[in-house]
């Protein structure tokens, strides 16, 4: 007896079981339907997105003739551009925000989070296709292979297939092939779906490697499903009866699936607390009046060697002993240096709140070790580009683009206020010359790195389980033919 | 002879390494997610005592500088004790089962600066710094524990009740001892559920004890859910164990039914709440804030022109001070009366979402009791919104009085501090909570007595 023919047969014995082929169609409209509020969504945000960076260039255009530094602290949003494929996976993206404030002297943290507008059951899941796929595939693929080995042997069929001749290696190979067969069946027609879904019908912000970041989600949820076969059929031949196969694989999924990503996360930030706000607000005041040596959270101050220290600079520059007899503007030119003082003290700060990220989302990945869905979920957000790493990647440029911004209205001010300073109005027609955050989709080979040891994870997972799945099976085999 | 059964369920149990192991794992993880929790909210409360103290440093300075310059016993700065720099520190409390219900607090905001010079958007604080990976897992407390994880563990001890028996050839061994089907079924189910609910119980009373002030009526209520949605629970394994023979069916029934309740119905009710009633968008708002905030600033560009609000260190000569305060404050009451219309346009879609998935809550046991969990806490998103509402009605009152100082150019006298508002937000007390979670709660109690008396009914038409 060939492997294809056991394949064959399982092939058979699937498609003859209505109730699983409910359970089939039930999930199916599940992507569907999970994928139709996705794509709904994400052209939603899309949209939103759109019509705040219009507004907010037509309210900044509309300032009139006002002092550049009052433009400043008006100043402008930079709004995250929504990927399509958020359609797909909207990873982060409900938790992190969506618009970051350019002002000037600070670099303020994300707003305008949408989790908090969804009420209290945004602590519920959101209906997405990559949830569908994490969660309840796996379920779909315990209900199609828990019977594999533990049904035969309990219905005494195993014995009866191996007297044909068919060795242990031989049947699993046989139920490998009609496992991976009925998986690939069923990605092929889900893949379709999201790409069929994303490209006809999604018009979030282009991702130029759309293809490549397709073609990635499918082999890695692939892989993901592999897994769970795999441990499926190995279980499946340590147990000797349906019902212990059953109770032992559900519980494997509840565990792996349901409960360690969310304890995983606890724990990671057991391990490592979220920034303390009151704290990360004090020192955000004490970064922001660190060049004028303002006590923080008031303007008294307290240390006047930064502004010292730039006065003289600035007469040593322009050959002057009064500030008021140079060339360009005093308060402006002091203006942009506490703007220089501060852009590596807000590097610092932040890429303090990022190591802290990192340090949590560490504590994950060694967790993901116990867990392919966390894994899985790192790496489906990584190349729908709705992870952390590319938000921080939205918020890094928006900083960028604020300090160019800032830097040319402060010029506007050094060069022409001619010493009236604060009292200076730049002309309407200046506002419409400052450039508006073009905010486009990074590459996934920007983060590349990021993912690898979520993908070694997984395949360290998927290597593991087959070694496992094809130990079981030959043992099970070996038991049953010594009876 | 329920005696002897009795003793040999308990037998089983103890001998069953499965069974064992699944009571150790809801010992562990229910007492893990009550000091998760506590963890959570001693930070919390700790982050918030902080924000307090900051601010009645300054204000504490703030009112020394205005008795000295009433006493004229020191020469003050221009900008000292002005009314508009008056700070009243909002914090929405932690109630005192917060730490077993996080719900919203983690996401929204819980502190706000309440002063004449703010408008309603700029009082909240910074507060997003939290990772959004870690956030977007949520919190493991003990409402998730109770919600989704005990009645899966319920699934696992309860599901072969019988069958295990009938697979051995046991059962009918044990049927022809005076006792019937029902009399095992229900014993069997008492005691493996009873010894769960009772480790489960040890971590309520642990997190009852670590609860704060006040917390014995809530306790109560919070217990009265648990106990509603654990007989809602074992209402249904009762019907699928009484109905279904196989117990590999029944497992894969009550998964079924556990993944639709626990995670399918709230994703769809949210998705659903979402499509129905889509609130306004923030960022329209947003934009719509700023677009009356350069409205606000021309029109009163006649006050405001030669200051700037944020550097009157730099901007204002000592002489214009007084004028510098009274132009922002009208700027302000002008940004806040122009986005009235938008913020009652928000506040009202979040009602009708909120009333909408009032309604849809009956679809799932799993959202009717985490919202009871998250109200009985004061964790729930409504609880957020007050608290937004509460500290703007604080602003309007704090500018009430200092209103005419400000408009006047002068400083508020010492004897008027009393006028002063200070923000003390009150929980809604177990009283608001039970009128509010009295109607699902019970409806959950029906729905398990419907269930059950359905089940019977089977039992008695075809014993099993």
């Amino acid at each position: 007896m060939s492997a294809s023919v056991i394949a064959r047969k399982e092939a058979l014995v699937a498609s003859r079981d209505r109730r699983l082929r409910g359970i089939y169609i039930a999930l199916l409209l599940a992507v569907i339907a999970a994928l139709s509020v996705g794509v709904v969504r994400t052209n939603t945000f899309e949209m939103e997105r759109t019509a705040a960076a219009q507004a907010d260039r037509a309210n900044f255009d509309a300032q009139g003739s006002i002092n550049p530094h009052s433009a400043a602290h008006y100043s402008k949003y930079a709004f995250m551009p929504i990927p399509s494929l958020s359609g797909f996976d909207p990873g982060v993206i409900d938790y992190a925000g969506m618009a970051v404030w350019m002002e000037g002297h600070v670099q303020n943290p994300a707003t305008f989070r949408r989790a908090e507008g969804a009420g209290d059951l945004a602590r519920f899941v959101i209906l997405s296709p990559a949830w569908v796929l994490q969660y309840l595939i796996p379920l779909l693929v315990v209900l199609l292979l828990f019977a594999s080995y533990a049904g035969e042997r309990q219905d005494g069929t195993l014995r009866q297939v191996m007297s044909y001749g068919a060795s242990p290696s031989v049947l699993f190979n046989g139920k490998l092939r009609g496992a991976l067969s009925a998986l690939l069946k069923l990605l092929i027609l889900l893949g379709g779906f999201v790409a069929v879904a994303i490209l006809a019908f999604g018009e979030g912000a282009p991702q130029e490697d759309l293809g490549i970041r397709l073609a990635g989600l499918f082999f890695t949820y692939a892989v993901y499903l592999f897994i769970y076969a795999m441990l499926t059929i190995g279980l499946s031949a340590l147990c000797s009866s349906r019902r212990a196969a059953a109770i032992a694989l559900i519980s494997v999924w509840s565990v792996v699936t349901v409960l360690a990503p969310r304890l995983g996360g606890d724990i990671a930030v057991m391990r490592t607390p979220q920034p303390d706000a009151f704290d990360t607000t004090f020192s955000m005041s004490a970064v922001r009046g660190d060049f004028y040596g303002y006590e923080p959270g008031t303007t008294n101050v307290v240390n006047a060697e930064y502004t010292d220290k730039h006065r003289e600079e600035f007469l040593a520059t322009y050959g002057v002993t009064d500030v008021n007899d140079a060339p360009v503007d005093y308060a402006a030119h002091r203006l942009q240096a506490s703007e220089d003082h501060a852009n590596p003290l807000w590097d610092a700060f932040y890429g303090g709140l990022r190591d802290r990220y990192a340090s949590q989302e560490n504590t994950l990945k060694v967790l993901s070790v116990l867990s392919p869905t966390s894994a899985i979920m790192a790496l489906s957000s990584g190349l729908s580009g709705t992870d952390r790493f590319h938000h921080t990647q939205f918020v890094q440029e928006a900083e960028a683009h604020r300090r160019v911004i800032i830097r040319q209205m402060n010029e506007d001010m050094i060069y022409n206020a001619n010493g009236q300073s604060f009292l200076y109005q730049s002309d309407a027609s200046f506002w419409p010359q400052i450039p508006a955050y073009e905010g486009r989709l990074p590459s996934i080979g920007t983060f590349v790195s990021s993912y690898l040891v979520h993908a070694g994870i997984l395949l360290f997972w998927a290597v593991a389980s087959f070694l496992f799945a094809r130990w079981a099976a030959n043992r099970a085999a070996r038991l049953e033919a010594v009876k | 002879m329920t005696g002897a059964l009795l003793k040999l369920e308990f037998l089983r149990i103890r001998r069953s390494l499965a069974a064992m192991a699944i009571l150790a794992f809801a010992l562990i993880a229910s007492l893990y997610s009550v000091w998760s929790g506590t963890t959570w909210r001693d930070a919390h409360v700790a982050m918030l005592g902080n924000y307090e103290a900051e601010v009645e440093v300054q204000m504490q300075t703030w009112r020394e500088d205005l008795f000295a310059i009433e006493q004229g016993t020191q020469e003050a700065s221009p900008f000292a004790a002005r009314p508009g720099n008056i700070q009243v520190p909002a914090t929405q409390p932690v109630g005192p089962l917060g730490h077993l219900a996080v719900g919203s607090s983690a996401l929204l905001p819980t502190r706000a600066n309440i002063t004449p010079l703010q408008t309603r958007m700029s009082m909240i604080e910074p507060y997003e710094f939290d990772n959004p990976t870690t956030l977007s897992l949520g919190k493991f407390d003990l409402a998730f524990f109770t919600v989704v994880v005990l009645p899966l563990l319920m699934i696992a001890l309860s599901f072969d009740v019988l069958a295990s028996d009938r697979s051995r050839g046991t059962l009918k061994l044990l049927l022809s001892n005076p006792i019937s089907t029902e009399n095992v079924l229900v014993t069997r189910l008492a005691v493996r559920n009873g010894l769960l609910i009772l480790l489960a119980l040890v971590s309520i009373l642990v997190g009852l004890a670590t609860a704060g002030e006040g917390g014995f009526g809530h306790g109560l209520l919070w217990l009265g859910t648990s106990i509603a949605y654990v007989v809602f629970w074992l209402a249904l394994i009762y019907l699928a164990v009484s109905r279904i023979r196989r117990s590999e069916a029944t497992a894969a029934t009550l998964i079924g039914l556990w993944v639709l309740f626990t995670l399918a119905i709230p994703a769809l009710t949210n998705s659903a709440g979402e499509a129905v009633y889509p609130l306004p968008s923030q960022l329209e708002y947003l934009s719509d804030s700023r677009a009356a905030q350069v409205d606000a600033s021309r029109r009163t560009s006649e006050l405001t022109d030669d200051f700037l609000q944020d550097h009157p260190e730099l901007t204002v000569s000592d002489e214009s001070v007084p004028d510098f305060y009274s132009a922002v404050f009208l700027a302000n009451e002008q940004v806040l009366s122009s986005t009235v219309p938008i913020v009652n346009a928000f506040e009202e879609a979040n009602r009708q979402r909120s009333a909408f998935v009032d309604r849809l809550q009956y679809l799932s046991p799993a959202i009717i009791a985490q919202r009871a969990f998250f109200r009985i806490a004061g964790s729930d998103f409504d609880q957020a919104q007050m608290f937004i509402t509460q500290a703007g009605s604080a602003m309007d009152d704090l500018n009430d009085v200092v209103r005419p100082a400000i408009i006047s150019k002068n400083r508020l006298g010492s004897d008027s501090l009393g006028a002063v508002p200070v923000f003390s937000m009150e929980l809604a007390g177990p009283g608001a909570a039970l009128r509010q979670i009295s109607f699902p709660i019970v409806f959950l109690l029906v729905c398990a007595a419907v269930l059950a008396a359905i089940g019977y009914a089977r039992q008695k038409v075809s014993p099993l």
